[in-house]
This record gives C-alpha cells, sequence and structure tokens, in this order.
C-alpha cells in the first residue's frame, strides 16, 4: 500500500524530522511504501506531487502546527495525529492510518 | 453528540493553532532580541541595529494575530488579522490582544466563509467574500470589539503585570525562578517554555534583569547537562544517542534548549524530570547570589552582551558557577537514575 505524510512542529526543526524519520521507519518494518513531506522553519521538503497524492491511499497528517496547502488531500483519506505520537509508535500508526482506508472502503461498498 | 461533533469540527484544534501563531512570530522575536543585544554596540551599526530591533518588535503581536487567524480560516484571515493586530500593540495589548485577535477573527472569517458557501452567489459571491466581507467587514467588526470593549481591561491587566514585574525582589524573585526555569526546562523550546521566554523579555524590557538572569541559566542548563552526561554516564546511552549528545554540547553554547529534544523523547519519565530539577537549581543558585542580566540570549553569548562591562567579575563567575550546579543535579540524577542500555542491541 502506498502511504503519504506531511510533519510539521512549532520550531520547525527537531520534532518534524524525528516524525519524518520516525515514519519512514516504520512503514520500512510494516512493508509500506511511504513518502514523507517536511514543513520544517525552512519551508517544504521532499514535497509531495499531485501523482504522489493521487497515488496513496492515505495521508498521514502528523501536524502540530497548521498543515500548509492541506487542501491537496481533499480526495484522501486522512489520519490527524500528533508528531510525539510518530516518534514513540510509528508502526502502531501505519497500522491505524491503514484500519482508516479499510473502513473508509466498507463505507463506500455500502 | 452530533452537535458536539460539529461544534468540535468548527473550533478544531486550538492548541495547534496557536502553535502555528508562536511558530510563526518566533523569528521576529529572535531578530528583535537579537539587534536589541548588538545595538548597545554604538555607532552607525548600533543605530541600524535598534531600528532593526524596534520594527521587528512592531511585528511580533500582529504576526501572532494573523497566524493564528490563518491556521483556524486559512489565507482570507491574514490580512484584517495583521490590521487589527497592530492596533491591538498600539493600544498596549501585547501577547494577550494578539492571541484574541487571532482567535476572534479566524472564528469570524470561518464563519464568512461557511455561511456564503452555504447561499447560491456563484462566482460574485466568491469575489465579494474574498474583497469586501473578508477583509472589510473582518477588519471593522473585530476591530470595533477590540478598540472599543476589549483594549481597556486587558492593557491595564498588562500594565498590572509589568508594574508587578518590575516591583518583584528578594523571595520572591526565588519563587518566580523555580516557576520560570520548571517550565524553561519542562518542554525543551514547546510552547510552555516559550511562554516563559516570552515573560523574560517582558521582564528585561521592564528593566527586571535580576529575574531574567536566572531565567538564562534554566535555558542553558538541559543541553549542557544532558551532553556532558553522554559522555560521563556513556552506558546509559545508546549508540544512537550518543552522536545527540555532542549536537547538545554544540547547541548549549548558544543555550538552545532544543539540544535536549532527542533524549527526552526516548525516555521522558527519567529525562524531563532531571533536566527541570537542574534547571531549577541552576536558577535558584543564580537568584540567590544576585545574578543579572542586562541581555536576553543565554549561555556565554550572555556573558558577552549582558555582562561584560555592567557587572563586575564576580557576578559572572556566580553566573558560571549557577550553570555547573545546576548541570550536576542534572548529570547525577541521570545517572543514578536512568537504566544501563545493553552493549549489543
Amino acid at each position: 500500500m502506498k502511504i503519504v505524510a506531511v510533519t510539521s512542529c512549532p520550531v520547525g526543526a527537531a520534532h518534524t524530522y524525528m516524525a519524518a524519520a520516525a515514519l519512514e521507519k516504520g512503514a520500512k518494518k510494516t512493508g509500506h511504501e511511504i513518502k514523507v513531506e517536511t514543513q520544517g522553519s525552512l519551508g517544504f521538503k521532499n514535497k509531495l506531487t499531485v501523482d504522489d497524492v493521487s497515488e496513496a491511499s492515505v495521508v498521514i497528517l502528523a501536524c502540530d502546527v497548521a498543515c500548509l496547502e492541506i487542501e491537496r488531500f481533499k480526495n484522501t483519506a486522512i489520519l490527524d495525529v500528533s508528531t510525539k505520537k510518530c516518534i514513540k509508535d510509528p508502526v502502531a500508526i501505519i497500522e491505524e492510518a491503514l484500519e482508516k482506508v479499510k473502513k473508509e472502503n466498507d463505507d463506500e461498498e455500502k | 453528540m452530533r452537535k458536539n461533533e460539529s461544534v468540535k469540527e468548527f473550533f478544531g484544534d486550538i492548541h495547534r493553532h496557536l502553535m502555528t501563531g508562536v511558530s510563526f512570530m518566533l523569528p521576529a522575536i529572535i531578530v528583535y532580541a537579537f539587534f536589541m543585544v548588538m545595538s548597545q554596540v554604538g555607532g552607525p551599526f548600533g543605530e541600524v541595529s535598534a531600528k532593526l530591533s524596534e520594527y521587528a518588535h512592531m511585528l511580533i503581536v500582529p504576526v501572532l494575530a494573523a497566524y493564528i487567524a490563518f491556521s483556524i480560516a486559512g489565507k482570507l484571515a491574514l490580512i484584517p488579522s495583521f490590521i487589527v493586530g497592530v492596533m491591538a500593540d498600539m493600544l498596549g495589548m501585547g501577547f494577550l490582544g494578539g492571541l484574541i485577535v487571532g482567535i476572534l477573527m479566524g472564528y469570524l472569517i470561518k464563519l464568512i466563509i461557511l455561511g456564503t458557501s452555504k447561499m447560491k452567489g456563484g462566482q460574485t459571491l466568491d469575489i465579494i467574500t474574498s474583497f469586501i466581507l473578508g477583509p472589510i467587514v473582518g477588519s471593522l467588526l473585530i476591530g470595533m470589539l477590540i478598540y472599543f470593549v476589549i483594549a481597556a481591561p486587558i492593557s491595564g491587566f498588562t500594565k498590572m503585570l509589568e508594574q508587578w514585574l518590575a516591583g518583584l525582589s528578594g523571595g520572591s524573585v526565588v519563587v518566580m525562578s523555580i516557576v520560570m526555569a520548571g517550565m524553561l526546562a519542562f518542554d525543551m523550546g514547546g510552547p510552555l517554555n516559550k511562554v516563559a521566554y516570552s515573560f523574560m523579555i517582558l521582564a528585561s524590557s521592564e528593566g527586571a534583569f535580576n529575574i531574567v538572569g536566572p531565567a538564562l541559566v534554566a535555558i542553558t542548563i538541559p543541553p549542557l547537562a544532558l551532553g556532558l552526561s553522554t559522555i560521563i554516564s556513556r552506558r546509559k546511552y545508546s549508540a544512537d544517542e550518543l552522536p545527540a549528545g555532542k549536537t547538545a554540547l554544540a547547541l548549549s553554547i548558544f543555550g538552545l534548549t532544543e539540544g535536549a529534544i532527542p533524549f527526552a523523547a526516548s525516555d521522558p519519565l527519567r529525562v524531563i524530570p532531571s533536566i527541570m530539577a537542574g534547571s531549577i537549581t541552576g536558577a535558584v543558585c543564580a537568584a540567590l547570589l544576585g545574578v543579572a542580566n542586562t541581555s536576553v540570549v543565554p549561555s556565554i553569548l550572555g556573558i558577552v552582551f549582558g555582562m561584560a562591562g555592567t557587572y563586575g567579575v564576580s557576578a559572572i563567575l556566580f553566573y558560571i558557577l549557577s550553570h555547573i550546579a545546576g548541570a550536576a543535579v542534572s548529570i547525577l540524577l541521570l545517572h543514578f537514575w536512568k537504566k544501563d542500555v545493553p552493549a549489543e542491541e
């Protein structure tokens, strides 16, 4: 499954990148593909393209401050979490995201 | 139940909105503080620095207001909040004013957007919303509310706070130091830290330099203690953490509390109380020894800009001594409290 994520924090220097690294680790462990965009103090890094977003089945928003250009994700399932949770247990976050996808698919079938 | 949910959806995560404002405001505070210190150099360079510092200070409250509102309602909320934010600042409402303007404007604009999106007005209505309803009506409504209703009580409260700060001495400085040091160390550059730091800048601008000294000591201790601890108590840290210790030491030279974050993230229940205890010890030492500082920058920079020439050699020694005392407490606590990390993992 393909996942995209955005991370951001108030200072934009520590938690942003720690959460991104944790999510990448978590995805690797669970065998999923992930691309993480960081919105740190130096702006966008590894910015998600239109294709990235349209191919992804879910977007994880680990944003402690407002996520910029959030309208990109209006057609994607969104999981809202804090950077802290991502750093602590990225695998659980990935699993939660996958559950969200499954639930939305079920809802659509109904 | 449903109603509750829609209320929750409307107000969203207030904490996130406030943090967005703080996040955008931070560079302005740093520029303000840095050039305020530089302006003491004098000469043409000092003059430019004084101007830069003054203008940066003018931006702090409007930027805070604007980006809180931006987080709540998006782009349309920016300009009216900047405008009313400047007004709130000029009326002497301070940080609190920025907070209030941002929240009020954010939700007003959000309401306007929600309301007009339900009407069938097509493109014309969109244009009216984004060029008239948003900027003009938004500025007018919140502006009047601030000008006629909210400004007087808030600026009165801010003045009271400032007077109280300026009058602090003796025992109350120690109590103040304990509270501020605890807040500064608790979340290492997070929201509580910034509240305490903003308070310290306020104290400095009121000439309460005896409160600034202890606070500056408290800021540097967490990264300093953790950096030294990775050298002294190597076995307590995993291979991943050891390089972060060097980073923390480097950051402590500039007094950036953020250097302690990686350690607190991996073992918060032991690390956070340890650094809080160290920061509080250091701050209390500084308060008891009467360490004052005319700058708002911590660590070595604090000596260069805020003590050298103003206070004697003994004051500088006390300043350093307070750092050592606080760091020692943290290092000891970390050493005996943290568990050994197995050699192979």
